[in-house]
């Protein structure tokens, strides 16, 4: 009886450190929200008060708060970009570019809303704040598809120093008589699996980077994103994989 | 009459020395209920027993005492695979996962609603 209550006793402990824990997993693995202030959330105020009561002043306010977070989201950008470890140079310096001229061109669409006194020709202009520029559905996904797209090509990079490590280790095993069947196997599934991952990335900056707000607005440059998100996906996954490869084929040669 | 009596008796008595009995058993089963514990570490005794076994089983299989001489011979070159702490595949391994918790990171990233 004693026993059958400490073992009660011991699965409620248990039971609810996997409470915590999953948790903690939980918010660890919480999404992060890349490129700043994000959501119409941001800029709720401005918009009722619009509601409330249209004036040059409520529009050029709410103008002015989604140039403001625009403006906020691409210096993140930015940052991400100069902090990037994986973006080719051309990809870093193409993306730099892009996120200058949208900055510079909301920078001064900002002044041209400030100074606007028709009402008509400044909804126009609070219009091409989105129209013009698609900062989150065209900017911020090439920053970061390209910057995954590129990481992709840095890990088949160092997939590569793996495999030449353990080619070598191989074949030293093989030398001293060691069965070397499944390590070999998975040295191939590695390499076989990385190879496929890079086929999948390597074309994704060059249809990613052209791309023009003219062109989502047409509906063109969508599905292009989202294939490469499609893709991306597909390309992480069998890095994973490949990643799992390494690890089995290190610990069978030891 | 009597004879209903006495057999009336006897059948009280019969079930008092049956329910006696029950209950002492039961007793003696609940005692050893409170034991049940008892054959986990004799499992796990058992299971760690073998262990010890295998380790020499592995050594010896690695170690070529074939009977074929010129196999044990052949090694010259011994394989040594390096410790994990200098392990340059460890470390690029662990090159690859920063790479995918990036990849994790451009994949995650919100439209922000435009």
């Amino acid at each position: 009886m004693k026993t059958r209550i400490t073992t009660i006793f011991a699965g409620l402990a248990v039971a609810a450190l996997l409470v915590v824990s999953s948790a903690a997993v939980a918010s660890a693995a919480a999404p992060v929200v890349a490129g700043g202030p994000a959501g119409t959330g941001v800029c709720a105020k401005e918009s009722a008060a619009i509601k409330a009561g249209v004036s040059i002043d409520t529009l050029r306010a709410f103008g002015d708060c989604e140039i403001t977070r625009r403006l906020t989201t691409l210096d993140a950008a930015a940052a991400k970009i100069s902090a990037s470890k994986a973006l080719t140079s051309s990809d870093a310096a193409a993306l730099s570019a892009e996120v200058a001229w949208t900055k510079s061109g909301l920078t001064a669409l900002k002044a041209k809303i400030d100074a606007e006194t028709s009402p008509v020709a400044l909804r126009a202009e609070i219009r091409q704040v989105v129209t013009d520029y698609r900062v989150y559905l065209l900017v911020v996904p090439k920053v970061n598809l390209v910057n995954g797209a590129d990481a992709v090509q840095v890990a088949n990079a160092t997939f590569a120093k793996i495999s030449t490590n353990l080619t070598a280790r191989i074949a030293a095993a093989k030398a001293a008589g060691k069965d070397t069947t499944a390590a070999q196997a998975d040295l191939d599934a590695m390499n076989a699996a990385a190879t496929q991952a890079v086929g999948l990335a390597a074309p994704l900056p060059a249809a990613l980077l052209p791309l023009t707000p003219a062109q989502y607005n047409a509906g063109t440059a969508g599905p292009v994103i989202k294939n490469a998100r499609t893709a991306l996906v597909q390309a992480r996954g069998l890095l994973q994989s490949a990643r799992k490869d390494a690890v089995a084929c290190r610990d069978a040669l030891k | 009459m009597n004879r209903h009596t006495s057999s009336a008796a006897r059948l009280v008595g019969t079930l008092l020395i049956v329910g006696i009995v029950a209950v002492a058993c039961g007793r003696q089963g609940a005692s050893q209920g409170a034991q049940p514990s008892a054959p986990v570490p004799t499992a796990a005794a058992s299971a760690v027993a073998p262990t010890p076994t295998p380790v020499p089983t592995v050594a010896t299989s690695d170690a070529p005492a074939s009977p074929n001489a010129s196999d044990s011979a052949t090694p010259a070159a011994s394989y040594s695979p390096p410790a994990a702490a200098d392990d340059p595949v460890t470390g690029e391994i662990q090159s690859i996962d920063q790479l995918l918790n990036g990849l994790n990171g451009s994949l995650s990233g919100s439209n922000g609603g435009e």
